[in-house]
């Protein structure tokens, strides 16, 4: 069976900067946004963009992810000639094999691509917030018969030494990349989502799996490898939200940008083609209660709010007690805010349990986490 | 271990005027999330029965829409599943069109049910109840019918087509007769059975040689009559919320906005399930201001709501007020405009000729679906 297109999505890390929100759950799987999980956003672009084949590489904390992604009904990979693959490291003759880098997870999962015998394969992390469809980006690549198109976004020229740099001729052909650049000569920056054709990326993957000096990397050791060997590798420009939501810092701030809507992805345009899906839960109507104050928020079903909300992200079964106090605060599932708390922005993990008449963060401007 | 399996009986349904004229009792939106059929579906389903039979009189479409593939009730779609049992020619002889004729005309569903036990339950008795209670007094009374009922005193205003029962000592059921409205209290039928199954096929069987216009309940009253003291009772002091009109959904639905009775309708561990639709967080605007509401995903809220009901996907446009409304999905209220008592049936436009929109508490202006 020949798929056009395979999607590959990399969800193994632990992501670390998010502290204790990781401890038990991989980063693609954290809370966002009152009711979606990371994941749900690249993979609902995905199932958008009418790709229909999809693996999804596990690794830290990988129960809970592959649990979620089930059979993939969520985004509708569950049809006929629809599947999701949860792809966690085996092991194998040569024993066992943890993932050990980015192309690292790709290549030990080389038979699972051969047996779609894809044309492109295109290769999205699991932790970015953005919403789009993949279409246009597979035709550029398509029509410019490049070996490998990298998206690419126009960040802040400042800003542009933090990222990884894609430098360009007239026609948008990538003629360098630079990693983390003190002197940057663009602000492209690449946004890790790639299109690669199957054939070359194949014979990348198989050449960097025999090199010890490797760290099995897309950004650090695939892209530069093919740019040394002068294949066509297109940047496409991709306009509108993006983030990676890697810190809790622009967590907490991608969060605001839903709560707020302003700039961030919207989700109320009512546009069926890019909308993004989750899993549901039972939970009761989200009531409002008699004394309660609530704007500039989200809030989900099954949330119960009675005390005072602004700029505030509230998920299902969240109870906030009368008389508490929230300003810029993401509040995950199951929590409870007892009454008279007051807190100023943190991101409160799930079901923990906030006393009454607690402080938290009162007189900071910097993200404070609380978890269990 | 019994195999048990539930019919749910949407023959005999109340009318709620504007409401009901297009789509099924059953399909009726109910705290801005639910369907009305959803309550007792889920009271099957939470009972842990595993098939289930939707006895449908009209607006089959509106039901298997609501439903769809019943997975959301059902825990084992192989061994388990939810059917629409629909009698099409049934519709031509209105007067001889009853929940019997219906079974009569799918015969062969029922004589592929396969279960020792069938309850039958109608989807105006909105309540939360584990019918696994009643199942083993049910079994252990050796009958072969027991009826539930419940102890009311409004009579006069409710239960008017409803059957009014005295027991005997031993808790069978004595008498039954059509409730007249004389006097307020009395035990009345809610019209919800278990059977044993073969008494249940017999009785269906038997229903041409007593009556073609007889239904469930009139061959249940026929049969009390016939074998006395083989019909039993169960006794439901539970809390219930009996819909026999628009009037009664308005009060249900309101009644529910009290916290102390909200508390004792949605229970722990007894969820309410109902089919998803994918809608992001409810969104609260600057100047929204939210008070003692039910507030579903997908609302867009920049008003101000008060003692109402919202809907999936309603929009409430700045300095809109909306005070002691129900507004059904996709209702836009424009800006500046004032509703009280308003119910707004789905994809309703409200303003732009008129701001003013006021009915009174006994009676809500009702605007039908798709007016502009």
């Amino acid at each position: 069976m020949s798929e056009k297109v395979v999607a590959m999505i990399l969800a193994g890390g632990k992501g670390t900067r998010l502290q204790a929100l990781t401890r038990k759950t991989a980063k693609p799987a954290v809370s966002f946004a009152s009711k979606y999980r990371i994941i749900d956003f690249p993979l609902s672009n995905v199932a958008n963009s009418g790709i229909n084949v999809v693996g999804v590489l596990i690794q830290y904390e990988s129960t809970e992810l592959d649990t979620y992604i089930g059979d993939g009904v969520i985004w509708g990979f569950n049809g006929v000639k629809s599947s999701i693959n949860t792809l966690s490291p085996r092991q194998t003759e040569e024993g066992s094999n943890w993932y050990e880098g980015t192309a690292d997870a790709i290549s030990k999962n080389i038979d699972f691509l051969d047996e779609y015998d894809p044309e492109y394969v295109l290769i999205l992390s699991g932790d970015h917030i953005y919403k789009t469809r993949y279409n246009d980006m597979v035709k550029l690549h398509e029509q410019s018969k490049a070996d490998a198109t990298i998206s690419v976004i126009e960040v802040p020229m400042e800003e542009a030494s933090r990222f990884g740099i894609m430098n360009v001729d007239k026609k948008d052909r990538i003629i360098e990349f630079q990693e983390k650049p003190k002197k940057p000569a663009s602000n492209l920056a690449s946004m890790g989502v790639y299109i690669f054709t199957w054939k070359v990326l194949r014979q990348y993957l198989v050449r960097d799996m025999k090199s010890v000096s490797s760290s099995h990397d897309f950004g650090k050791d695939i892209i530069p490898q093919m740019l040394a060997d002068k294949k066509k590798l297109m940047a496409y420009r991709f306009s509108g939200y993006w983030r990676d939501v890697g810190t809790l810092a622009s967590l907490h701030e991608a969060n605001m940008d839903i709560a707020l809507n302003m700039g961030g992805p919207n989700l109320y345009d009512h546009d069926d083609r890019t909308k993004i899906y989750t899993e549901d839960n039972s939970s009761v109507p989200q009531y409002i209660g008699p004394n309660a104050s609530i704007k500039n928020s989200i809030a989900n079903q099954g949330a119960v709010i009675l005390g005072s909300i602004d700029r505030c992200v509230i998920s299902s079964d969240v109870t906030i007690e009368e008389g508490a106090v929230l300003t810029d605060t993401v509040v995950m599932k199951g929590a409870t805010i007892k009454s008279g708390a007051k807190i100023h922005k943190a991101i409160i993990g799930p079901d923990v349990v906030v006393d009454e008449n607690e402080e938290i963060n009162l007189d900071s401007d910097k993200v404070v986490l609380i978890a269990k | 271990m019994p195999v048990v399996n539930a019919l749910l009986n949407l023959f005999n349904s109340p009318s709620l005027g504007a409401l009901t004229e297009k789509r099924n009792f059953g399909s009726v939106t109910f705290l801005g999330r639910y369907g009305l059929a959803d309550v007792m579906l889920s009271n099957f389903s939470n009972s842990g029965i595993n098939r289930i039979g939707i006895l449908v009189d009209r607006y089959t479409q509106s039901m298997r829409n609501h439903v769809q593939t019943g997975k959301t009730f059902i825990n084992n779609t192989k061994i388990g599943g939810l059917d629409i049992i629909y009698d099409e020619q049934g519709n031509l002889k209105p007067q001889l069109n009853n929940d019997i004729s219906d079974l009569t005309a799918n015969i062969s569903y029922m004589e592929h049910l396969f279960c020792d036990y069938l309850i039958v339950a109608p989807s105006n008795m909105l309540m939360t109840f584990d019918f696994r209670k009643m199942l083993k007094e049910h079994i252990k009374s050796g009958r072969s019918i027991t009826m539930m009922y419940q102890h009311r005193s409004d009579l006069k205003k409710r239960f008017l087509d409803s059957n009014v029962i005295t027991l005997n000592e031993d808790g069978s059921v004595k008498t039954i007769k059509r409730n007249d409205g004389e006097a307020n209290e009395g035990d009345v039928s809610l019209e919800i059975y278990i059977f044993n199954n073969q008494t249940f096929i017999d009785m269906v069987s038997e229903q041409p040689t007593v009556s073609l216009k007889y239904g469930i309940k009139e061959m249940v009253a026929h049969y009390i009559k016939k074998n006395k003291k083989e019909v039993g009772s169960y006794l439901y002091d539970g809390y219930l919320l009996p819909i026999f009109s628009l009037e009664d959904y308005v009060e249900s639905s309101f009644t529910l906005l009290e916290y102390e009775n909200s508390r004792k309708f949605f229970k722990k561990n007894w969820p309410i399930y109902t089919t998803t639709h994918d809608t992001p967080p409810a969104l609260y605007g600057a100047i929204a201001e939210v008070k003692n509401s039910f507030i579903a995903n997908g609302a867009v809220i920049n008003g101000k709501v008060e003692n109402s009901i919202i809907s999936r996907d309603v929009i409430v446009k700045e300095d809109a007020v909306i005070k002691n409304s129900i507004l059904f999905t996709n209702t836009v209220v424009e800006k500046g405009v004032k509703l009280d008592y308003v119910l707004t049936d789905k994809k309703v436009v409200v303003g732009g000729n008129k701001n003013n929109y006021k009915g009174t508490k006994k009676q809500m202006l009702v605007i039908k679906q798709g007016q502009k």
